[in-house]
This record gives structure tokens, sequence and C-alpha cells, in this order.
């Protein structure tokens, strides 16, 4: 019985999350045998189903003091439901939120980044950005990954400008065309490009400075970083 | 034997189970299909009414612990 139900969870939470679309098929490639879903696949499966548990639970648990007032079993009960499913719920939902908002859709989510994320998946533009997307240099988010800060406070400065940017999203009041607020430091592109072979072989050890103290751009020679204006039609490409 | 809930431990009942289950619909939400708006909505509103909740809560199992002079 109890092996029953076990099945019977697994796959409510796996039917959850693959409902979702996160396909790990996405580019005709089969999972490794064996596979069983992501970690973020399972926490938004987990997260779901804890969260239609939650609100049933609560809604029962609603009706039952309606009827029959507080008892013990119901007290307990409602600390399950008002504090330890809605902060598992909660916390699930948070992580799955930085994690998804760090995607390329999240960022074309904006009506004024949607030339670049088309100039991005556009397979004939010879960008920077381009380059990276379809040569797969950044197998996932490749927006987050040039555009945040490394350490430990990358991601919440990411995050907080985020959050300017769905402000000036509401209010519309960003100027066009759009422009990086500070200049692009190098080190974002030296991070993982700083020790790799075929830098070290095409670039002059005298070079390394000025680009360290971003007094030489990357982009002067490799850019432009994105299209936008060449961007065929805003809708989304083929490679995705 | 202890004495029945005053209304305004149920009224904070009800309150605490309101906002938990916003907080929780909020969080499905984003679970089913996440946006820069729900994202940013949700946290902002998520964990504050969720801790409001708790706070709620712990309000009456404070108080009905005073009653009981257990506290």
């Amino acid at each position: 019985m109890k092996s029953r139900f076990a099945v019977a969870a697994a796959v409510a939470v796996l039917t959850a999350a693959s409902a979702l679309g996160a396909d790990p098929s996405d580019f005709g490639v089969p999972p490794p045998h064996g596979w069983i879903g992501t970690t973020g696949e399972w926490i938004r499966g987990v997260g779901l189903v804890l969260a239609v548990l939650d609100v049933v639970l609560i809604l029962a648990l609603w009706r039952m003091v309606r009827r029959r007032g507080l008892t013990a079993a119901s007290k307990s009960m409602i600390f399950g439901a008002i504090v330890v499913l809605p902060a598992i719920v909660v916390f699930l939902a948070t992580a799955t939120g930085m994690s998804e908002s760090m995607t390329v859709d999240a960022c074309g989510d904006c009506h004024v980044m949607e030339s670049h994320v088309a100039d991005l998946r556009n397979p004939t533009s010879d960008s920077l950005a381009a380059v990276h997307y379809k040569n797969r240099y950044i197998q996932n988010d490749q927006c987050y990954t040039c555009h945040s800060d490394y350490g430990m406070f990358g991601t919440v400065s990411a995050k907080l400008e985020g959050l300017g940017h769905v402000y000036h999203n509401i209010a519309g009041n960003y100027p066009q065309p759009i422009k990086i607020r500070a200049p692009y430091s190098n080190l974002r592109c030296l991070s993982c490009h700083g020790g790799a072979q075929n830098f070290v072989a095409k670039h002059e050890k005298e070079m390394l400075p000025n680009l360290m103290a971003n007094k030489d751009s990357c982009l002067d020679c490799h850019g432009p970083a994105h299209k936008p204006e060449a961007a065929a039609a805003p809708e989304k490409q083929a490679l995705r | 034997m202890s004495a029945p809930p005053t209304e305004h431990a149920i009224f904070r009942l009800r309150l605490a189970a309101i906002f938990a289950l916003v907080a929780v619909v909020l969080a499905f939400t984003l679970l089913l299909k996440e946006t820069a708006y729900l994202f940013t909505t949700f946290m902002f509103l998520g964990p504050a009414l969720l801790l409001v909740a708790i706070v709620l809560l712990g309000w009456n199992i404070l108080g009905e612990l005073r009653e009981k002079k257990v506290l």
C-alpha cells in the first residue's frame, strides 16, 4: 500500500513538472539512461503538489473549524497548513523564481528587449551575443551569464537591477534605443576567456593590463555585442 | 478544560489562513508559469504575507499558552 502511494506521489510530481515543457531533449538529444529529471524540475513539481495540498488543507480546515470549533487535531493541522507547508512552498517558489528569472525568456519578457533577444537567437546574426548563443559557448541563461557580476553579491545586484528594469518597463520611462547603464567590464569576458588556450595564443601579454583596467574594450575588436536594429522580426527564432 | 477562543483569536486565525492561502496561490502561479511581473509581485508579497500569517498564528499560540499559565 505504501509503495503504491510512493509510486503515485512520484508520478504526480513528475507529471506536474513535465507539463511545464521543461524538456531536456530540446535539441533532439535523448536523455541519459535512468534520467529522472533535473533538480529544478523536481523542485517545481514538489512545489506544485505541496501548494495544491496546502490549499485543499486550508479550505478543509476552514470548514472544519466553522462546524466543530477548534479541536486539538485541528490545531496541529492548522500549524502545518499555515506555517510548515506554506514555508516549504514559498521557499521552493523563490528558488524556482530566482532560477527562472535568469533565463533568456525572462529577459525577453519586456517589450524593449525583444529585438535584443531576437538578434541573440538569430542564426544568421554575427553579433557577439548571437555567436555565443548559436555556438553554445554558454549553455544556459545567456543574458544573465554575461550581464551579471560574479562573486557572492553578483546575483543579488543583478536581481536589484532587474527590479529597476521592471519598474522602467511599467513606467515606460526608458530612453530608446536602450543603452547599457555602465561601460561593459572586460572582466566578465575574461572570467571565461582569460585562461583559454586560444585566447592566450591570439592575444599579446602586453594587452592584458589595459584590458583588465578596462582602458581597452574587448568590444573594440570583437563587437558589436548586439545588433537589435538588424533583427528582422521580434518573434522568437528557430534556434531555442 | 480550556476556554473557547475569543472572537479576536478566531479573527486572527482566519486572517492568518487567508494570508497563507494568498502566499501559496502566488507561489503556485509562479511555479506554474513565471513572468517578470509575477516574480516581482511574489517576491514582495509572498514571504511578507507568510511572515504576517506566522506572526498572527504565533500571537494566538502565545495567548493560549498564557491563558493556560504555561508561560
